[in-house]
């Protein structure tokens, strides 16, 4: 009916979508963590992560404008228990329970630091991405 | 939000933690009880763990929430630990059976001690997700800029 | 279409660019009510994500900053259109002949 997709086609582009996912990606994964080190003494807890989903790295890569959040309700499987959000794949780590609590706790760790850098990150690109649209769009204030 | 589930996740964390030093700490306390109030040497605890779905706290309605993955964690319950009480040959001790054994319980300092401190780390741990999560939701803030 | 409605009375006065059109057919004018359209859809759509919040329904931070940033901005770039072809009227209009 409308032709383009002014907004999230040509302003905001490829980038907003993705880092717009990335964020939720993070904040999901950041949950998935918490969960982990909540039950890091807890008999027979399987630890749990999360990763980007294959498919939605394929469309991604063919598509990107498509990538915008009212898009996520249309992936498969919203009341899926293995998948959160229904687009990446939740998974409970095999052969993890010989793996000591110490242990454990050190490898979720890492992960919060590095996803919380990358959740930051993405969060400071996006303001600036948005910024910089500002700029190009009102320059010299008149 | 995912940040606030983070949060209400960690938190049941650091509670079961903190009432397993509780326990801890009173099988330090108590690590040479001859005679407790049911006549027998005070018996080490332990506290069993369980994975729990999220209760409904600060979150508000989450939809989904029966259908969530993610949990966190309560102490199930409290459980005397089985085992053999040491026992020492002491007749002028005031609890000493006829033989003239006492018997003491079953706590070992050292072990007490390295539960202690793993326990403390676990706490930490879960302080930290929370510190971490609140951090992450402050920068979310200033995608707004300005 | 009220946030759009408050950009300014009048319609844009572009009669005279109806002529040319795009290769698919568009002209200029139905260029711009689409973009109106969308933009008025991007800020309802801020708005509500907005108003979920408030009542505490599920949401997500990074979502309803996003969502208020694209629609802001989406509005303002509309906003500048509209005073370059207010300038470009006038400018036609002043001219003497």
């Amino acid at each position: 009916m409308e032709g383009k997709n002014w907004i999230n086609g040509r302003l905001m582009g490829k980038t907003v979508a993705l880092l717009s996912h990335a964020l939720d990606f993070r904040s999901a994964r950041q949950s998935v963590i918490s969960g982990n080190l909540a039950n890091v003494d807890t008999p027979g807890y399987r630890p749990q992560e999360l990763s980007f989903d294959k498919a939605l790295r394929n469309a991604v890569e063919k598509d990107g404008i498509s990538l915008s959040k009212t898009d996520n309700r249309h992936f498969p499987n919203p009341g899926d228990p293995t998948t959160a959000r229904g687009e990446h794949t939740l998974e409970s780590l095999e052969g993890e329970l010989s793996e000591s609590n110490q242990l454990s706790i050190d490898r979720e760790m890492a992960k919060m630091v590095q996803n919380n850098l990358l959740y930051e990150a993405s969060a400071k690109l996006l303001a600036k991405k948005f910024d910089s649209l500002r700029m190009a769009i009102e320059g010299n204030r008149r | 939000m995912d940040l606030i589930k983070t949060i209400d996740v960690a938190a049941g964390g650091m509670t079961a933690q903190r009432t397993r030093l509780n326990i801890i700490s009173s099988n330090l306390a108590n690590a040479n009880t001859t005679r407790t109030d049911e006549g027998t040497p005070y018996r080490r605890k332990t506290v069993i763990f369980e994975a729990t779905p999220l209760e409904e706290t600060f979150s508000g309605r989450l939809e989904k929430k029966m259908e969530d993955p993610i949990q966190t964690v309560k102490v199930k319950e409290i459980v005397p630990v089985e085992g053999e009480f040491r026992r020492i040959y002491d007749p002028s001790h005031p609890d000493a059976d006829p033989q003239g054994y006492v018997y003491l319980p079953n706590v070992n300092l050292v072990q007490e001690m390295v539960q202690m401190l793993n326990a403390n780390r676990s706490y930490e741990a879960n302080a930290a997700v929370i510190r971490t999560a609140k951090d992450m939701a402050l920068k979310a803030l200033e995608i707004g800029g300005r | 279409m009220d946030a759009i409605r408050t950009i300014g009375g009048s319609p844009l006065p572009v009669s005279g660019v109806e002529k040319g059109t795009s290769p698919q057919g568009k002209t200029f004018v139905d260029t711009l009510r689409s973009f109106a359209t969308q933009v008025d859809q991007e800020i309802n759509g801020a708005n509500r994500k907005t108003e979920e919040f408030a009542v505490g329904k599920d949401y997500d931070l990074h979502d309803i900053m996003i969502a208020s940033e694209k629609a802001d901005l989406s509005f303002r770039l509309l906003l500048q259109i509209r005073n370059k072809l207010l300038d470009a009227y006038q400018e036609i209009m002043r001219m003497q002949f």
